[in-house]
C-alpha cells in the first residue's frame, strides 16, 4: 500500500494525499483516474455527496480499490450551476453507471458523458428534481409514471425486438429486457434496471441509526447478514466501536450461512432454468432445510434481525450450535451427491458450457465481483484480501475459473459452498467465550465517516457513511455487488440462442432488489 | 436421465399435509409477538417505545399488535418487563380487510400472477418456495401463471415504487373479473418499513382494492399457503384468535 502511495506521490507532485483520501481538482479527475488504473487499482464505488460545509456544492468521491489490500480515495469539490465536471468513464468504463447516478440523484454534471438520465428515475426531466440534494424533502412525490424506453434501437431487416418485462415468468423481480434478435441469435440484450428503486439512500438520512440498521437488512433480504455486516462495520470504524471477539466469529458464522443458503438456493435455480426437474427440486429441498436451520439458529428464516452495532444481537448458545453443526454435516453429504450427480449429467452440462461467457478482460474493465467475477479469472475475495470479522484467523481457499461461462459460475459457487461448510467447522471449534455484543450503541461525531466492507454470497459490499448532527447520518452510500454484474451482464449474452438466455440470467444469479435500492 | 428419476423417487415424499394435517415443524415458520393476557405495569410503554414500525398499539391496557405494520423484529417481546407479549409459535396471520370471509371462487383451481412492486426479495423467495417440494401449492388447486389474462388472484409483493406503478396497474387491469388482490409481506399490507419517500409514495391499499393481507417480514410458506386459502374462501381467519380449521374441501 505504501509502495503504490509513493508512486502516486511522485507521479502527482502537486496533490497532498492525507491517508488514503486525496482532494484532486476536477479537471484532473479523469487523468488521475487513469493513473489508477494503469497501477492496477479497480474501481470499487463512485458517488457525490452534498457538501457538510456549503450544502449547495458538491463532492464526488471515486473509490479504488488498490492492490494488496487498501482502499484509496478521489475526492473532488464541484461547484458551479449547473455543478459539471469532466466524465472519468471516457477513461474508465467501470465509472459508466455511477456517473448516471450522480447525474439523476445530485444534478451533477459528468461532462462528455454520452448517456444520462432515464436511469435510476425513468421519467426524470432536464431540470429534476435530483433527490439526494438536501433542499429535496424525502418525502416529495416525483411526477409521472414510468414506462419502458427503447434506449437502442435497432432496424433492418429480419432485425425483432423483443420485450420482456416488468412483469414476466413465474415469481421474479421487476427488470425489463429489450432482446434484439435475427432469427435464433439474439445479438444484444438491454436491461433497464431500477423498477424497484426505493430511495434508500434518502431514505436513510436523518432518521435514528437503529432505524437505518433496520432498512439495510432488508436492501435485500437473502442478504441481510452482508448488508448489514458492512453497515454495522461502517458504523463502528466512525465512532470507535470495539467488537468482542465472540461477535466477530460469530458474525464470520452468520455470513457464511448466509453463502451457503445463497449459493445453494441459486444452483437451484440453475437447475430449474435448465429444466432439469428432478434436480431443480432436490437443490429446493436443500434451500428449504437450510433456511429452517437458519431460523432455529437466530429466529429467521433469513437471519434478518441478527447482525447489531458492536457484534451480533443474539448468541445462540452451545445447544444450537452444536445442533447447527450436526444439521451442516448430514446436509453436506446430501448436497455432495447432488453436485456430483449435476456434474455426471451430460444434458445439464450442455446447457451450460460455453454459454454465456464473460471473458476477463471485460470482467476485469466493467469490475465483476463475487463469484461471477471469479468464474472468469478476477482472482479477488474481500475476505481475504481486506481482512474483516474473523476470516484473519481461518484457513480457506478462494476457488477461481477461468472459462468464465455457465458452467465456470456453477463450478465456482459449489466449490464455494465447501469452503464454507469447511469455515463453519473451523469457527465452531474456535469460538471464544465472553460476550457476543458490546453493550455501548455507538456514538458518532459530526463530520465522521467511515466505510464498511465484506464479501456478500453475490459478491463485494462496500457501503460508506457521513454523519451529521444528532447521531444521524448525513449521507449513507450503499453499493451493493449485484449493480457492478449488471453492468457486465449484456456482455455475457452478447450473440446467445433465445432459450439460453433464462440460462444465462439464472446462473449470473443477480439481485435486483440490491442493485436497484 | 434414468438416474434423476430414481434419485427422485429414492427422496421419498417430504411435502407438508398442511392444511388437512397441521404438525410441528422446526423452523418452517419464525412465530408471531402475541399478548399473552395479564395486567401491563401501570404506565408502562416499553413495547410501543421500542417498535420501529409503529406496530403496537394499546387495548384496554393490554397491547395488540397491528401485524400489517409488523416487521417480526422481536424487540417488542425482548423489552417487556412483565412478559406479558410473548413470542408464539404461529404462522397464521393472514387477514381479510372486511370481518367477513372472502367469497369462495366459483371453480376449485385459483390462478395466480404475482408482481414484484419493489420487494427485498425473501418474499419472493418464499412465494417461491410454495410451489417447491415442502409445500407444493398445486396439491391445493394453486397455480402460478406468466399472463394476468390468464390469473384470478393477483399477488402482490413490495411497497409500490414510483416506477412500477404503471406496471402494477396495467397488470391488474388485465386480470379478468372476478379478481381478487393479496398483499403478500410487511411492506405491501401495510406501506414501507421506513416510511414514505419519494420512490415509494402510495402504499398498496391505497393503491389496488386489497382482499387478503398477509402480514410477515417474509411471511413464512405456510403463511402463504394459509392466506391465498383464505382468499379463495377455504380456510378462517389467521391472527393469535383465530380458531384456525381445517379447509372444508
Amino acid at each position: 500500500m505504501k509502495k503504490t502511495m509513493d508512486e502516486f506521490r511522485a507521479a502527482w507532485p502537486q496533490l497532498s494525499p492525507a491517508g488514503d483520501t486525496c482532494r484532486v481538482p476536477a479537471r484532473d479527475l479523469p487523468l488521475v483516474a487513469a493513473w489508477w488504473r494503469e497501477a492496477g487499482a479497480r474501481l470499487a464505488d463512485a458517488f457525490a455527496l452534498a457538501d457538510p460545509g456549503s450544502p449547495r456544492d458538491y463532492l464526488v468521491r471515486y473509490v479504488f480499490e488498490a492492490p494488496p489490500d487498501a482502499f484509496v480515495t478521489m475526492e473532488s469539490p464541484v461547484t458551479g450551476t449547473p455543478p459539471a465536471y469532466p466524465a472519468v468513464s471516457l477513461h474508465l468504463h467501470a465509472a459508466d453507471w455511477f456517473e448516471r447516478e450522480i447525474y439523476e440523484m445530485y444534478g451533477v454534471l459528468p461532462e462528455g458523458h454520452p448517456a444520462l438520465g432515464g436511469f435510476v428515475l425513468h421519467r426524470q426531466g432536464e431540470g429534476g428534481p435530483f433527490p439526494l440534494r438536501k433542499d429535496f424533502a424525502r418525502s416529495t412525490p416525483l411526477p409521472g409514471a414510468s414506462c419502458v424506453s427503447h434506449p437502442h434501437q435497432a432496424q433492418g431487416r429480419g432485425v425483432f425486438e423483443m420485450p420482456l418485462g416488468p412483469v414476466y415468468a413465474g415469481v421474479a423481480e421487476s427488470i425489463h429486457f429489450t432482446l434484439t434478435s435475427i432469427g435464433e441469435e439474439v445479438f444484444w440484450v438491454v436491461p433497464q434496471l431500477f423498477f424497484k428503486h426505493r430511495g434508500l439512500e434518502k431514505a436513510g438520512e436523518d432518521i435514528p441509526l437503529e432505524r437505518v440498521l433496520q432498512m439495510v437488512r432488508r436492501i435485500s433480504g437473502i442478504g441481510a447478514v452482508s448488508e448489514s455486516l458492512a453497515f454495522c462495520q461502517a458504523v463502528e470504524t466512525a465512532a470507535g466501536t470495539e467488537v468482542p471477539p465472540r461477535g466477530l466469529f460469530l458474525r464470520s458464522l452468520l455470513a457464511e450461512l448466509e453463502r451457503i443458503y445463497n449459493h445453494v438456493g441459486n444452483l437451484a435455480d440453475i437447475c430449474e432454468s435448465t429444466s432439469l426437474g428432478v434436480g431443480a427440486a432436490q437443490g429446493f429441498v436443500l434451500r428449504e432445510r437450510l433456511l429452517r436451520l437458519n431460523c432455529l439458529l437466530s429466529g429467521s428464516r433469513y437471519l434478518m434481525n441478527a447482525i447489531g452495532f458492536g457484534g451480533v444481537l443474539r448468541d445462540p448458545g452451545p445447544e444450537r450450535i452444536s445442533l447447527m453443526r450436526d444439521t451442516l454435516r448430514a446436509l453436506a453429504g446430501d448436497f455432495r451427491r447432488w453436485i456430483a450427480a449435476l456434474l455426471a449429467t451430460d444434458s445439464f452440462l450442455d446447457r451450460l458450457q460455453n454459454i454465456g461467457v464473460l471473458d476477463s478482460g471485460a470482467a476485469a474493465n466493467l469490475g465483476a465481483t463475487g463469484p461471477v467475477g471469479r468464474a472468469s479469472g478476477i482472482d479477488r475475495d474481500w475476505r481475504r484480501d481486506h481482512v474483516y470479522a474473523a476470516y484473519g484467523r481461518l484457513e480457506f481457499r478462494v476457488p477461481v475459473e477461468s472459462e468464465g461461462d455457465g458452467l465456470a459460475r456453477l463450478k465456482v459457487r459449489a466449490a464455494e459452498v465447501e469452503e464454507s461448510l469447511a469455515l463453519v467447522e473451523q469457527l465452531v471449534s474456535s469460538l471464544p467465550g465472553g460476550p457476543p455484543q458490546n453493550p455501548r450503541p455507538p456514538e458518532l461525531a459530526p463530520g465522521a465517516a467511515a466505510s464498511g466492507y465484506c464479501e456478500g454470497p453475490r459478491g463485494a459490499v462496500l457501503h460508506w457513511i457521513s454523519a451529521g448532527e444528532d447521531n444521524r447520518l448525513w449521507r449513507l452510500r450503499l453499493r451493493p455487488p449485484s449493480l457492478l454484474n449488471w453492468h457486465t451482464f449484456p456482455q455475457a449474452t452478447e450473440g446467445c440462442a433465445f432459450q439460453d438466455f433464462p440460462i444465462i440470467l439464472a446462473s449470473f444469479g443477480l439481485s435486483l432488489a440490491e442493485s436497484d435500492r | 436421465m434414468a438416474n434423476w428419476v430414481y434419485r427422485g423417487l429414492a427422496g421419498g415424499v417430504v411435502t407438508t399435509r398442511y392444511p388437512h394435517q397441521s404438525k410441528d415443524i422446526p423452523g418452517a415458520w419464525p412465530g408471531i409477538p402475541a399478548a399473552a393476557g395479564g395486567e401491563c405495569p401501570a404506565g408502562c410503554r416499553a413495547c410501543l417505545d421500542a417498535c420501529p414500525g409503529g406496530a403496537v398499539d394499546f387495548k384496554e391496557g393490554t397491547p395488540l399488535i397491528a401485524y400489517r405494520r409488523c416487521i417480526f423484529c422481536r424487540r417488542c417481546v425482548d423489552v417487556c418487563p412483565a412478559g406479558i407479549l410473548t413470542w408464539r409459535d404461529d404462522f397464521r396471520t393472514a387477514v381479510a380487510p372486511e370481518c367477513e370471509l372472502p367469497r369462495r371462487f366459483s371453480s376449485r383451481s385459483v390462478y395466480i400472477r404475482h408482481v414484484d412492486a419493489g420487494a427485498c426479495e425473501c418474499c419472493l423467495w418464499e412465494a417461491g418456495a410454495v410451489s417447491h417440494p415442502f409445500y407444493d401449492l398445486n396439491r391445493l388447486g394453486f397455480f402460478f401463471v406468466t399472463s394476468p389474462r390468464h390469473a384470478d388472484l393477483l399477488l402482490v409483493s413490495g411497497p409500490v415504487t414510483v416506477n412500477m406503478a404503471y406496471a402494477l396497474e396495467k397488470t391488474y387491469q388485465a386480470v379478468p373479473r372476478p379478481k381478487k388482490v393479496v398483499a403478500l409481506g410487511t411492506c405491501a399490507c401495510g406501506g414501507p418499513a421506513v416510511g414514505v419517500g419519494y420512490a415509494t409514495p402510495v402504499p398498496l391499499p391505497e393503491v389496488l382494492p386489497v382482499d387478503v393481507f398477509i402480514p410477515g417480514c417474509p411471511p413464512a410458506p405456510l403463511t402463504i399457503l394459509h392466506g391465498l386459502l383464505l382468499a379463495a374462501g377455504r380456510a378462517e381467519h389467521g391472527g393469535p384468535d383465530g380458531q384456525m380449521t381445517a379447509a372444508r374441501s
